[in-house]
C-alpha cells in the first residue's frame, strides 16, 4: 500500500500541477495441463503505479512496477526530467470530477467463487476429450487463465475513478499426426458463466479446427473472390481503426483525413465503436477519466466521426469522444470494442452467392505483412476452397494480398452471424471480390 | 538485491513439499524510451520494471510465481503460496549459495548515462533532418532510441547465485512518405548489448537519406507478382527466415513436447549440404547476448546443423528433463513476469563460398530481397511466412525493379533443402522475438543465400 496523500503533497511541493496518480494491481492464475497432467501454475501478483503531471507548462510522467513510498523521488524526478524535454500541456487536459458514467460491469463475482480444483479438473477433461474422440489428434495442451485487478485514477482536483474486472479464458491447442501428415488447430474461448460453458461443444471445435487442414494443398495463383471469417476480418480492419483516430488524421498520416462526411467505403459498411458492450472489452472511462461513447465510425461507407483524446480533440476543435489509452509516458487515441454491422445473408446463402471463391480461415504474419500505414498486406492464408456455392476442399500454403482501403470498396456481402473475436471487434464473414491469390 | 541469507530462507520454504528444484529471479531494468515524431518530441518514457519470479520443479511439472514486491514477507508468501501445488516430504534443502563468475563480455563503451537528454536528442535531430530534406513527399520521420539498463540476480537451489549486468541501446528511424494520399514507410534499425557507441557505427546523414529515399521510391514501386520463384534473401536480416522457418523448431520447448517436425531427427540430414547454423549468446555485444541467461546458466555457442546435419537443439534446464539433454544457455525471458523458457539468441547461417554478385548473376528470373519486415511460423507444422520490407525482381542475372508488399510462404524443413547457394557475407541484424516467454532481443543473421521454388504473394501479375 502506498501513501497517496504524500504523494500528491509531494507533488505540490515540487510545483508539479495538475498531478495525476494511477495506481493497479491485480492477480492471475494459470495452468497449463499437457495432455493429461498439469505441466505448469503459475500465480502473478502484478502492480504498476503511474505519475504525470504538469511541470513549468510541460508535461512529465513516470511509471513503475515497484508500488512503494519509496518510488516518491524517482517518479518525482523524472516528471520534471521528462516535462524539460515535452510539449505545452494544457491543465484542462486533466479533468475535474462530476461527468456522468455508466455503470461498469466488468466484474464477474461468481467466477471468483470456482475453485482451482474445478479448473484443474476441466482442463484435464477436455484434453483427454480431445484424444478420445479423434484418435488422429496425438497431442493436446490446454491452458485456462483466471485473472483479476483494480486500477484507480485519481488527480489533484478531486477526480477519483476505480475500475475492478476479472476474466476467465481458456485455450486448447492440439497436434493430428496421422500417416505421416501433421496439422495443427487451436480454440481459445472466453467463460463468463462456468456453468454456460459448454465443454463438450468446445472440444469438438477444436477437433474441427485441427482436423480442418486435413489434406489441404495450395490452390493456383489467380483472383478470387474471398470470403473471410469473423476472425479475419477483425485482423484486416486495423489500418481502418488506425486512420479513424483524430490523431493520426491532425497528423495528416491518416487515408481517412479528407473523407469526413464523405464515402470512403461500400455503402454496405457499417462501423461502431461500443464501449458499453457486455463483454470484457468494455470501459466506461478511458486513461484520462473522460467517459467513454457509443458512436457510429462508418455509416453505410461514409466517415461519420474520427475518435479522439483531450488533445487530439482540442487541436481538430472538437470534443474527446473519451478513447485515450496511456502508452509510453503520454495518451493517444485508441479505439474499444467494435462492431461491424450485419448483413441479411446467412452462412450458407452468402456461400451460394458467392459461388465460387475462397474461404478464409486463418490468416499469419500479421504483425508484419499488414501494414497500418497504407492498409497493404500480404498474409499467410488457410480455408477452403468455395465450389458450386458450397464449400470443397481444404486450402492452405497461400498467400492472400491486398489494400483494406480498397478492398472494403469492394465488398461482395457481408454475412448475418455476427462473431465477437479476441481482438475487441464483432463482425459477421465479409466477402470481397477479386483479390489476389498465390498459391501453385 | 536480497541477501544470500533472505535467497536461501525463500528456496528452503519453497522446496518444503518436495519440489526438487527451486529458483528466485530478481529484475530491475530501467526502460527508457525517446521518440522523435512529427517534428516535435512525441515521446518521453522512462519506466521502471523491478521484481522477482519464484520457479520450482518437480519432475516434468513446473510452477511459477511473481511479484513486483521484493520483501521477505512477499517473497516467503509467494514461496509458500506455489509449494502447495505438491504434498509430497522435503527432498533437499539449501545451506549455501556460492557465486558464479562469468567475465562481462557485452559492457557498453559509452554508457547511457554519459549524455543528457537534450544531447540524444540532438544525434536524433540530426537523423530527422535528413529525412526531411531527402524528399518533399516525406510526411513524417519517426527517430526512435531505447535504452535498457538492466540487472538481474539468479539464486537456485544447486547451490549457484548469478548476477549479470546488461545493457541494450536500440535505435530506429521510420520515414513516412505519401502521395496522392498513399503512403508508404521505410525503416533503419541499429541495436546491440551496448551503450551509445552505436551512433558511431554508421553514418546518420547516409542512413537517413537512404531510408527516406526507400520510402519515396515504395510510392511509384509497382506490386510484386505472385507465384513460385526463385528468391535471394539478403545478408544481416535476411537471417529471420532460418529464425522463423528453422529457430523455433529447434527450440527446446518444441522438441521435449514432440510439437516440432525436427523432434528426434539429431543426426539426420535436414538441409542442404552447404548449409551450417548456429545459435550463439556468446557473441561480443550481439543483440541477443548475455553472461548469463535467465535461469543463471552461462550462454554458450551451440552449433545447430553442420554439413546439413542436425547436431543440436537449443534447451533449457526444465524441457532438457523430457530430453534428456544439458542446457545449452539459451534459456530466456522478457521480465520476471513470464516463467523462462529455450529461447534464440544470437542465430545465423554460417558464411558459404558465393559472392551476392555470383549469386544475382547466376540467377535467370528471381526476387531479390535485401530487407525483410519479420515473420512467423507454427512450430508444429513448420509454416512459415515473412514479408519484404525491400525487394527487387531479378531478370537475366540482373537486378531489374523494386517491387512492394511481398510476402513468402513455405515450409520450413523444404526451404533447408532447396538452399542452393550460399554467399560469403555473413551479418547480423536485430529483431524483437515474441514467444511465451515474452519479447526479447533477438539477433538473426546469414549471408546472401538462394533459395528455389518459394512461393511469393504480392498484388501484382501471377507468374
Amino acid at each position: 500500500m502506498i501513501n497517496n496523500k504524500m504523494f500528491f503533497e509531494t507533488a505540490k511541493k515540487e510545483g508539479i500541477a495538475p498531478f495525476e496518480l494511477y495506481n493497479y494491481s491485480s492477480t492471475s492464475i494459470s495452468i497449463n495441463v499437457f495432455m493429461d497432467e498439469v505441466e505448469s501454475y503459475n500465480i502473478s501478483n502484478d502492480s504498476e503505479i503511474r505519475g504525470r503531471g504538469i511541470y513549468q507548462g510541460k508535461l512529465g510522467s513516470f511509471s513503475s512496477d515497484k508500488v512503494s513510498n519509496s518510488i516518491a523521488k524517482m517518479m518525482f524526478d523524472s516528471i520534471k526530467e521528462t516535462a524539460k524535454y515535452g510539449e505545452e500541456y494544457d491543465p484542462d487536459f486533466f479533468i475535474e470530477p462530476g461527468r456522468k458514467y455508466h455503470r461498469p460491469k466488468h466484474y464477474i463475482s461468481a467466477l471468483d467463487k470456482v475453485e482451482i480444483k474445478e479448473y484443474l479438473e476441466l482442463c484435464k477433461r477436455i484434453s483427454k476429450k480431445v484424444r478420445e474422440k479423434d484418435k488422429r489428434i496425438t497431442i493436446t495442451s490446454v491452458d485456462l487463465e483466471y485473472y483479476k485487478s483494480r486500477k484507480s485514477i485519481q488527480n489533484s482536483k478531486g477526480l477519483r475513478l476505480i475500475d475492478h474486472r476479472n476474466h476467465l479464458y481458456i485455450y486448447c491447442s492440439a497436434k493430428y499426426d496421422f500417416q505421416g501428415e501433421i496439422q495443427s488447430g487451436l480454440k481459445i474461448e472466453i467463460i463468463n458463466d462456468m456453468d454456460k460453458f459448454d465443454e463438450d461443444k468446445f472440444v469438438d471445435q477444436v477437433i474441427e479446427k485441427t482436423v480442418s487442414q486435413v489434406g489441404s494443398k495450395p490452390v493456383q495463383s489467380g483472383k478470387y473472390t474471398v470470403l473471410f471469417n469473423p476472425d479475419c476480418v477483425s485482423i484486416l480492419l486495423s489500418p481502418v481503426i488506425y486512420h479513424l483516430s483524430q490523431q493520426t488524421v491532425n497528423k495528416h498520416l491518416s487515408r481517412l483525413e479528407n473523407y469526413l462526411g464523405e464515402l470512403a467505403f461500400s455503402k454496405k459498411f457499417t462501423l461502431t465503436e461500443n464501449p458499453y458492450a457486455k463483454n470484457i472489452f468494455g470501459a466506461v472511462y478511458d486513461s484520462e477519466g473522460v467517459p467513454t461513447t457509443k458512436k457510429v465510425l462508418i455509416d453505410k461507407g461514409i466517415v461519420n466521426t474520427f475518435y479522439s483524446d483531450l488533445q487530439s480533440a482540442k487541436e481538430a476543435g472538437t470534443v474527446s469522444t473519451g478513447n485515450a489509452a496511456f502508452v509510453q509516458g503520454r495518451t493517444v487515441p485508441a479505439a474499444g470494442f467494435c462492431q461491424i454491422k450485419r448483413g441479411k445473408k446467412s452462412f450458407e446463402e452468402t456461400l451460394q452467392y458467392i459461388r465460387d471463391g475462397l474461404y478464409i480461415t486463418g490468416l499469419e504474419g500479421i504483425a508484419t505483412g499488414l501494414s497500418l500505414e497504407s492498409g497493404n498486406y500480404s498474409l499467410q492464408a488457410e480455408g477452403y476452397l468455395i465450389k458450386d456455392g458450397k464449400i470443397d476442399r481444404p486450402v492452405s500454403l497461400i498467400t492472400v494480398a491486398g489494400n483494406v482501403f480498397d478492398d472494403l470498396k469492394r465488398i461482395a456481402v457481408i454475412s448475418n452471424e455476427p462473431e465477437v473475436t479476441i481482438r475487441a471487434v464483432s463482425t459477421p464473414h465479409i466477402a470481397i471480390k477479386k483479390l489476389s491469390v498465390s498459391g501453385q | 538485491m536480497i541477501s544470500k541469507k533472505l535467497a536461501i530462507f525463500v528456496l528452503n520454504k519453497a522446496l518444503a513439499t518436495g519440489a526438487d528444484f527451486a529458483e528466485i529471479y530478481i529484475q530491475e531494468k530501467k526502460d527508457k524510451i525517446i521518440v522523435l515524431s512529427n517534428k516535435k518530441v512525441d515521446t518521453l518514457s522512462q519506466k521502471l520494471i523491478f521484481g522477482a519470479g519464484i520457479r520450482l520443479f518437480k519432475g516434468n511439472k513446473v510452477v511459477y510465481g511473481y511479484t513486483s514486491d521484493i520483501s521477505k514477507s512477499s517473497l516467503t508468501k509467494l514461496a509458500i503460496k506455489l509449494s502447495a501445488s505438491f504434498n509430497d516430504e522435503r527432498i533437499l534443502t539449501v545451506e549455501k549459495l556460492k557465486k558464479v563468475h562469468n567475465p562481462n563480455k557485452h559492457q557498453p563503451r559509452i554508457p547511457h548515462d554519459v549524455m543528457n537528454i537534450e544531447e540524444k536528442l540532438g544525434i536524433l535531430r540530426k537523423g530527422e533532418k535528413a529525412i526531411y530534406d531527402t524528399s518533399p513527399l516525406i510526411v513524417d520521420a519517426r527517430l526512435i532510441l531505447q535504452e535498457w539498463d538492466e540487472k538481474v540476480w539468479i539464486y537456485n537451489s544447486k547451490g549457484r547465485f548469478v548476477k549479470d549486468n546488461r545493457c541494450h541501446t536500440r535505435f530506429l528511424m521510420v520515414p513516412t512518405a505519401s502521395k496522392n494520399g498513399l503512403f508508404q514507410t521505410g525503416i533503419y534499425k541499429k541495436d546491440g548489448s551496448k551503450g551509445l557507441e552505436i551512433f558511431e557505427e554508421f553514418d546518420m546523414k547516409t542512413e537517413a537519406e537512404k531510408v527516406a529515399k526507400d520510402a519515396v521510391k515504395m510510392l511509384d514501386a509497382p506490386e510484386c507478382p505472385s507465384g513460385k520463384m526463385t528468391v535471394i534473401i539478403d545478408n544481416a536480416f535476411g537471417g529471420v527466415i532460418f529464425h522463423e522457418a528453422c529457430g523455433h523448431p529447434l527450440e527446446g520447448v518444441s522438441i521435449s513436447h514432440n510439437t516440432s517436425v525436427f523432434a528426434g531427427k539429431k543426426g539426420q540430414k535436414i538441409a542442404s549440404s552447404i548449409v551450417s547454423a548456429v545459435d550463439d549468446g556468446t557473441l561480443e555485444n550481439g543483440w541477443g547476448s548475455s553472461n548469463f541467461d535467465d535461469e543463471g546458466e552461462k550462454t554458450t555457442k551451440n552449433v545447430l546443423i553442420k554439413n546439413g546435419v542436425l547436431t543440436n537443439y537449443m534447451v533449457d534446464n526444465f524441457e532438457g528433463r523430457r530430453m534428456n539433454a544439458k542446457s545449452t544457455g539459451a534459456c530466456r525471458r522478457e521480465s520476471y513476469k513470464f516463467c523462462p523458457t529455450t529461447r534464440m539468441t544470437n542465430t545465423y547461417i554460417c558464411n558459404g563460398k558465393s559472392t551476392r554478385e555470383e549469386i544475382i548473376k547466376n540467377t535467370k528470373y528471381g526476387l531479390y530481397v535485401v530487407s525483410l519486415n519479420g515473420g512467423s511460423v507454427n512450430p508444429t507444422t513448420d509454416k512459415f511466412n515473412f514479408t519484404a520490407s525491400k525487394a527487387y525482381i531479378v531478370k537475366d542475372g540482373k537486378i531489374d525493379h523494386l517491387v512492394k508488399d511481398a510476402s513468402i510462404v513455405g515450409y520450413g524443413f523444404e526451404i533447408l533443402k532447396n538452399i542452393d547457394m550460399v554467399g560469403n557475407n555473413l551479418a547480423l541484424g536485430g529483431g524483437m522475438c515474441g514467444a511465451s516467454s515474452g519479447m526479447i532481443p533477438a539477433n538473426v543473421g546469414q549471408p546472401t543465400i538462394r533459395v528455389q521454388n518459394l512461393t511469393v504473394g504480392g498484388r501484382g501479375d501471377n507468374l
